[in-house]
């Protein structure tokens, strides 16, 4: 008997030794978590979280204005729809992720009224339309009709000119048109409707607009660009900018202002009040996207915002209108409603 | 010398080994023998400690070791499927045991077992590339260089036939005599039993029929079962059985044995 | 806890915390965020009568069911066609040998790949359309897209699993049939049909599971038709968040899931196992071998032409206007410092969740299928197996965006990491335990008695022997959590932004230049991913049996 003892003592590890492996890669799969988790938070902290709504042309544009200005690697875009990044922001207040937000100015002007959500900012500029001191304006954006040359051809659709005309029938299925409930770009097509026309008129035409664009009616405002360029459809309501660049590229596509007149909304950047945890390059870099961003932008968005800016004759509209109640998430809301009241009612 | 004292186990109320009692002696090799069901694997499992006796004694060189276990107890089996390593070869495989247990045995005797085993052109072999006879001798080798105290052999010839069977049951019964190895085997063939081993315990339904040698067993039959499961099975097969174990002083089947193994071995081993 | 071995014990322990921190505490969440209202955190009906009763939720979730149910009809009659074309017809050899390799493709995209796929395809200035002359064949948008779509996506696995099925049918039966005087159709119902039916309602779940859950596809072409996944994306993240109606949606989302795996365990029961493998050669048939190598090489050209944009449009200047040949588009998308990092995410994740996963169902199926434990504690591992299977991504997602809100956890790339890990857990794991049941019972218990321990012997014998499906695992792993999107939408941050995500969001800005850019550097990825796990496997394998004699 003790012979086999001592043969097999030393060979067979004890159960304290054994239960030591066990915990220790038990440990090792902790820790590899663990440091995942670590890496992951500890570099976020210090990376500026700049959430956006806006179309990858002016993110490209405010990337290289922070970058030119010498804040490569230290800042991180966020990508979003309208709605989903409005929505967040009235949810999440300044919990948000984000420690700057561009947004439509209503949106930030709702956050702020309720949640005290953003810092002030000092800004020498002056703007053209009076505005809040914790939000300054990046770019505004106006929406007209626009075709597919190529396609009105082929199908032998008449020109629309005004929003009414995209109710006819003639463009079912060949209508595309931005969402109410996710881009605030479709908002400038309903404020036309809105102000232009009686109750039931707008109806109508919402009804007519709506059954036209049927499958087209898109998450995002530069949808409605893309698919009239990618030739999805011939007739889309966007942003008139876009189509614009598009006609003077040399593509197939056309603008027309609406007899209704061309609506506007700005977009503007505030920066998220964090009280001693507000990430302190987060204003620097307010400051830096407006001075370095902004000729830019102006020359992507052509419309004036500031005293003193320029726009070339093609860019300039005649028939600029504005919708006569102040804009707020509030009247958006009231818009969606009437417009999804309206939808319901065509559908049943 | 291992000793069992009125072993009992049961699972429930079912009772799968009552009071078996019994001396095993250094060097002697030992048959279970009995129908499935008879407890006999649950036997061998208990003596190498993987099944705890849910009563008795079980004695090794006089001490105590019911509850010692299974890989303090120095024994070692070479289970029915061989349990033979795929991802190393066969030298690598015998050789296994050998990396945590270094000095059990030295390169010579190594050899010698691989030599005795005719195991020395399979060497750099895959284990996929063996026949059934050669995975055989592997794994008993495997299980041999760690010098067991005793060797237990679950069914070692079920899944072997013909000539490669005859040559393994004379490989076996002379490694056990040539290392002087205490071994116990278990099978359900009456033939095996008797013609390889010094005593032969015969088990039916957990209890113990008759442990004995072969030759008693044959010539006084304790109980009917005797009859009805060994001696009626070897009548079909040899027509002349009285002869062939017929009231000689030696056993003539181990000598018979002994001879074929000294001539099977080297033709064999080309099938085997 | 389960009595024996302490190393299995310790390991049990901490399977079993995984599950229930990673599945049960965040599904219990979800219930208890659905029944309480936001501000008190009382109990309330509320959420579920103010749910159920907006007649949007009951038309997506009615959508939901009847567009995955017909898909699932296509899809199964498609598959089984060609699984008949595969193993009872003479296919040409080049033809018989294609179909496992082009099948395996559309899962080395993400679903939502598959959606714009069929816009470029489809769509009026698409691909095909333009080879037909500019006819644009049906419209995409809505039920059609959705239906195609979710065809592709399951087509691969309910072919797998027919094709499979077909192994275990004895073919035998069918010339017995004949020669019986059952005619041609007959003999084929009552040979093959009838025993084959278990498999086809296996494949049918699978699909329609898989349809359901599924949020890619209808994130690109379901127009104005809502589905389950769209509206619960919505509900989580759209105009106006609410996660208490979320967790409802979530809860309709999971209820059918449940249904589909407790039918699929259920079906189980209805595979009749013949264990004899009888490759037989059927009378000769010129019509029937020459008309079904025809319809699966349409099948197959149908399949893989939807992806051919994918290879098209990021080397083409400006599609459709200016299609000569460009690098740019590439160049552009791969030196923009923005998707450097998405790349970096995106790899470190797939690649982290692999080793992690493979890890982790390695050491879950080993004590599952080698731990000695008890029927009761090895059933309770594969019960959570099972569980994880049922949970479509989302429903994950919600719950774990829900459980680790305000933790360290949030928004971090582990929470990604957990999440996909306890999502995906299943089919690994089911790998893993095939693998180890095949393997010799007493391997462990030999290697112990000639001195090793439990760790050595792991190392020694387990490891090396299983080393082809660690290979096959790691690669199922990183090309699964390279595609995710379900799984993760809701639980990525600013910081750990992935391909896929990306391209959702891309999605919404209508950019599909750069989601088929990033399409094909996921595809060129996973490929090289499969095609390095297997020559892995392979190479493992011929080292276990490799100097075999002959």
């Amino acid at each position: 008997m003790d012979i086999v003892k001592n043969r097999l003592h030393s060979k067979t590890k004890p159960m304290a030794l054994r239960l030591a492996i066990s915990m220790a890669l038990i440990a090792v799969l902790v820790f590899a978590l663990g440091g995942l988790l670590a890496c992951t938070s500890g570099s976020a902290s210090d990376v500026v979280v700049i959430a956006t709504n806006a179309d990858a042309e002016a993110v490209e544009v405010m990337t290289a204005a922070l970058t030119d200005a010498g804040f490569s690697g230290q800042f991180v875009f966020q990508e979003m729809g309208t709605a989903e990044l409005g929505g967040r922001l009235m949810a999440e207040g300044t919990s948000i992720e984000a420690d700057i937000i561009t947004l439509a100015s209503f949106y930030l002007h709702s956050s702020q009224n309720r949640d005290d959500t953003f810092l002030p900012l000092d800004s020498s500029k002056t703007t053209l339309d009076e505005l809040p001191d914790y939000m300054t304006p990046i770019l505004a954006i106006t929406g007209s009709i626009f075709v597919n040359t190529e396609l009105m051809e082929e199908d032998g659709l008449p020109m629309p000119t005004s929003i009414r005309d995209l109710a006819d029938p003639v463009y079912a299925g060949n209508l595309a048109i931005a969402d109410i409930n996710s881009s605030s770009t479709a908002w400038l097509l309903i404020q036309a409707i809105l102000d232009n026309y009686s109750e039931e008129e707008a109806a109508e035409i919402i009804q007519g607009i709506y059954r036209n664009a049927d499958a087209h009616v898109l998450p995002s405002g530069s949808g409605p660009i893309r698919s009239v360029r990618a030739g999805e459809v011939a007739v889309g309501f966007g942003l008139r900018h876009t189509a614009v660049n598009d006609y003077e590229s040399g593509m197939p596509i056309d603008f027309i202002d609406p007899a209704e007149g061309n609506y506007k909304l700005i977009e503007a950047l505030a920066v998220i009040d964090r009280g001693e945890d507000t990430n302190p390059l987060a204003l620097e870099m307010a400051q830096h996207i407006l001075e370095g961003g902004r000729p830019k932008l102006q020359e992507h968005y052509p419309m004036q915002l500031f005293a003193g800016e320029e726009i070339t004759p093609i860019h300039e509209i005649a028939n600029q209108r504005t919708f006569p109640e102040p804009l707020t998430l509030e009247l958006l809301e009231q818009h969606q409603a009437i417009v999804d009241g309206i939808v319901r009612s065509a559908n049943d | 010398m291992l000793e069992l004292k009125n072993i009992d186990k049961s699972y429930g109320s079912t009772a799968v080994l009552s009071d078996i009692s019994l001396k095993i002696h250094p060097g002697e090799l030992v048959s279970i023998l009995g129908p499935s069901g008879s407890g006999k694997t649950t036997l061998l499992n208990m003596v190498l400690g993987l099944t705890d006796p849910s009563g008795g004694q079980l004695l090794f060189e006089g001490e105590d070791i019911t509850s010692l276990p299974y890989n303090k107890r120095g024994f070692n089996i070479v289970f029915q499927d061989y349990a033979l390593f795929p991802n190393l070869n066969a030298r690598d495989n015998i050789h296994y045991g050998l990396r945590n247990l270094k000095d059990r045995s030295t390169p010579e005797e190594v050899d010698a077992l691989i030599q005795l085993l005719g195991l020395c052109d399979y060497l750099d072999r895959d284990i996929d590339a063996l026949s059934g006879g050669q995975k055989q001798r592997v794994a008993l080798a495997r299980t041999l260089v760690t010098k067991p105290k005793i060797l237990l052999l679950d069914e070692p010839l079920s899944a072997l036939d013909g000539v490669i069977k005859e040559s393994i049951k004379a490989r076996i019964r002379l490694i056990a005599r040539e290392l002087n190895l205490t071994t116990i085997m278990v099978t359900h063939d009456p033939e095996e039993a008797l013609t390889m081993s010094d005593k032969v315990l015969v088990l039916n339904e957990g209890l113990i029929v008759q442990y004995s040698s072969p030759i008693e067993i044959l010539n006084e039959p304790k109980s009917p079962f005797i009859e009805e499961f060994i001696i009626s099975q070897l009548r079909i097969k040899y027509s002349n059985i009285s002869s062939l174990f017929d009231k000689g002083e030696t056993p003539p089947i181990s000598a018979a044995l002994d001879s074929i193994a000294e001539t099977s071995l080297e033709e064999t081993s080309n099938y085997a | 806890m389960p009595k024996g071995r302490i190393e299995v014990r310790v390991i049990y322990a901490a399977v079993i915390l995984f599950f229930v921190a990673f599945l049960g505490v965040p599904l219990a969440t979800l219930f208890v965020r659905a029944f309480s209202d936001g501000e008190t955190a009382n109990f309330t009906l509320l959420n579920f009568s103010q749910v159920f009763s907006h007649p949007d939720f009951l038309s997506s979730l009615t959508n939901s069911l009847f567009l995955s149910a017909l898909a699932a009809l296509i899809t199964t009659s498609l598959a089984f066609v060609l699984a008949c074309a595969v193993n009872m017809a003479r296919l040409p050899q080049w033809l018989e040998k294609l179909v496992p390799i082009a099948i395996a493709i559309p899962a080395l995209f993400p679903t939502i790949t598959y959606g714009f796929a069929i816009i470029y395809t489809f769509g009026r200035q698409g691909l095909i359309t333009e080879v037909l002359g500019g006819h644009q064949l049906f419209e995409i948008y809505g039920v059609n897209g959705l239906l195609l779509g979710y065809v592709i996506y399951t087509l691969p696995i309910a072919y797998l699993l027919i094709d499979n099925g077909f192994r275990y049918v004895d073919k035998r039966f069918f010339i017995v049939s004949r020669i019986m005087g059952d005619g041609g159709l007959k003999a084929f119902f009552k040979s093959i049909f009838i025993p084959l039916a278990g498999t086809l309602g296996a494949a049918f779940v699978q699909a329609f599971a898989l349809s359901f859950a599924d949020f890619g596809i209808p994130a690109a072409v379901a127009g104005n038709v809502q589905v389950l996944s769209r509206t619960l994306f919505d509900t989580m993240l759209g105009a106006v968040p609410s996660f208490e109606m979320g967790a409802v949606v979530a809860i309709a989302m999971l209820l059918p899931s449940i249904m589909s795996v407790l039918i699929l365990t259920w079906l189980d029961r209805f595979n009749i196992n013949y264990k004899k493998f009888s490759p037989i050669s059927l009378s000769k048939s010129r019509f029937r071998d020459v008309s079904l190598s025809i319809y699966t090489i349409t099948l197959l050209l149908l399949m893989l032409s939807i992806f051919a944009v994918v290879f098209i449009i990021p080397f083409v200047a400006q599609w459709p206007w200016d299609r000569s040949f460009s690098v740019e588009p590439i160049i552009a998308t791969l030196t923009n410092a923005q998707y450097q990092i998405i790349a970096t995410n995106s790899i470190m994740f797939a690649a982290i969740t692999a080793a992690v996963g493979t890890v982790l169902t390695f050491f879950a199926a080993l004590i599952a299928r080698r731990g000695n434990m008890p029927k009761f504690f090895s059933g309770s591992i594969d019960t959570f197996a099972i569980a994880t299977n049922s949970i479509p991504g989302m429903v994950l997602g919600v719950a774990f965006l829900l459980f680790f809100v305000d933790t360290p956890l949030q928004n971090t790339m582990a929470i990604l990491v957990l999440c996909t890990l306890v999502h995906l857990f299943s089919t690994p794991f089911l790998m893993f335990s095939g693998a180890f049941s095949r393997m010799n019972k007493s391997w462990e218990l030999t290697a112990e008695l000639m001195g090793d321990s439990w760790f050595k012997t792991l190392r020694r014998i387990i490891v090396p022997n299983v080393l082809p499906t660690v290979f096959e695992v790691f690669g199922y792993l990183f090309i699964y959590t390279m595609v995710t999107l379900s799984g993760v939408i809701f639980l990525v941050s600013a910081h750990t932004t992935l391909f896929a995500t990306r391209i959702n969001q891309l999605a919404y800005f209508a950019r599909f230049e750069e989601i088929f850019i990033l399409s094909l550097i996921i595809f060129v990825l996973n490929l090289s991913m499969r095609i390095l796990t297997r020559y892995g496997a392979r190479k493992a394998t011929a080292r276990l049996h490799g100097s075999k004699v002959k």
